[in-house]
């Protein structure tokens, strides 16, 4: 599906999730976190959409922040989960899992069902 | 090291920031801030990357930007913020409408040395004919407007907290023609028309507050009286200072009860009139079949 044609609306639900579940694979910055998502499939996001999710998720205390000294430019704030914030990735992961198996069941009724999409859960929980 | 970022990059970033911060208005105080700075650093430390005009394009529009913060803290988007514009608008259109029109009040104002002599509480002469006179005064006062044979001249008397107009219209030549003249009250119904004799005085009350003892006839609030005479007669002296009026003159005599008072516009009314003495006290020509707008009958001569 090609980006421009993605409905921002759907894209606001899963983009916290999102941004939890690369947070997860290494801390990181907002732009480059952009980068991340672009390079997964997701293009199109900007920091514009991205800064508000990681101020939300860590004023919600799913994140916390450090500031890095930047060799060409002023420091950048990186980003890592807390353990509040791998829980609540499991259980967003859960929760997508059963939503991705009943729009499936809705939008073809006459398919197979199959096992739904494994969840985005923390590295450990993955193993 | 880092490098300071230019300064077009910083006036740029600093007027991104600005226009944020008025949309960030719905947030809490502390919240605004904090989005701030973090904004602030965050695009400059990509601008060392990709340059300030994509790091700041990258971020959208202000007010979409904001307006996602606010969202995101559970605030009403922008609801502050077009309510502080339109006050802050607001504030100034009227700041300066009424600068124009202070300023418009002393320009029109030449005569504003008869303050003074209105203050007295007696007759003064205002202004002569096509000027302008405002009254501030905080007690009662008496002016007088004299009408010289100039022609017809209206006297218009807008008023606040006034108690009483009295309109007063005498001759002392007892040889000339009574001069006339009417009043006209806002509604511009003619409600009375005065007609002098020769050396005859008359004071021409208008009655707007029927709750007002006897002889306290008041106009109340923001009303205006109109009263327009054929100037067709020498009648008045200039006459300064306390006392009775003299004899001949169109007097206006206020009583102001409270703060502000009235604003006395004496202009001349012949202007209206393209064949002098073939008009009505309006400045309007006469019909040629006599007839005349709404003038009641009260057994005077007609003008």
């Amino acid at each position: 599906m090609p980006s421009d044609a993605r409905d921002p609306q759907l894209l606001k639900g899963v983009l916290p999730m999102l941004v939890l579940a690369l947070l997860e694979t290494g801390e990181s910055y907002g732009y480059e976190l952009v980068g991340r998502l672009d390079a997964a499939g997701l293009a199109g996001i900007s920091t514009g959409t991205v800064y508000p999710v990681l101020s939300r998720l860590e004023r919600d205390g799913l994140i916390t922040s450090r500031l890095v000294a930047s060799p060409s430019g002023p420091a950048r704030k990186y980003y890592l989960p807390t353990p509040t914030g791998h829980r609540a990735l499991a259980d967003a992961g859960r929760e997508w899992a059963e939503l991705v198996a009943v729009v499936r069941r809705v939008l073809a009724p006459d398919a197979p069902t199959d096992t739904p999409d494994a969840p985005p859960g923390t590295p450990e929980e993955q193993r | 090291m880092t490098t300071p970022l230019p300064l077009r990059d910083r006036a740029a970033l600093a007027w991104y920031l600005a226009r944020v911060r008025v949309w960030l208005t719905g947030a809490p105080r502390g919240r605004a801030r904090s989005v701030v700075v973090d904004l602030r650093r965050e695009a400059s430390a990509t601008a060392a990357e990709t340059g300030m005009a994509a790091a700041l394009a990258d971020l959208g529009s202000p007010r979409t930007l904001a307006g996602t913060y606010v969202e995101e803290s559970g605030a009403p988007l922008g609801s502050r913020a077009v309510r502080v514009v339109a006050l802050t608008t607001a504030l100034v259109v009227g700041l300066a409408a009424f600068g124009v029109w202070r300023w418009y009040s002393v320009a029109s104002t030449p005569r504003l040395t008869t303050l003074g002599y209105a203050l007295d509480a007696g007759f003064s002469e205002l202004a002569t004919t096509g000027q302008q006179v405002a009254l501030d005064a905080t007690e009662p006062l008496t002016v007088g407007v004299p009408v010289k044979n100039e022609g017809p001249v209206s006297v218009t008397i807008d008023t606040e907290d006034v108690e009483l107009v009295q309109v007063r219209f005498s001759t002392e030549d007892a040889t000339a023609d009574p001069p006339s003249f009417t009043f006209d009250p806002d509604n511009g119904e003619l409600l009375e028309r005065v007609v002098l004799g020769p050396g005859e005085e008359v004071d021409g009350l208008r009655d707007h507050r029927p709750g007002l003892p006897a002889g306290r006839r008041g106009l109340g609030r923001h009303r205006r009286v109109r009263a327009v005479g054929d100037g067709a007669h020498p009648l008045a002296r200039h006459h300064h200072g306390p006392g009775d009026p003299p004899a001949g003159g169109l007097w206006v005599r206020e009583h102001v009860g409270h703060l502000g008072g009235p604003r006395v516009r004496l202009s001349r009314a012949h202007g209206l009139c393209p064949v002098p003495g073939r008009c009505d006290p309006w400045g309007r020509r006469r019909r040629t079949d006599g007839g005349s707008r709404g003038h009641a009958d009260s057994g005077r001569p007609r003008l």
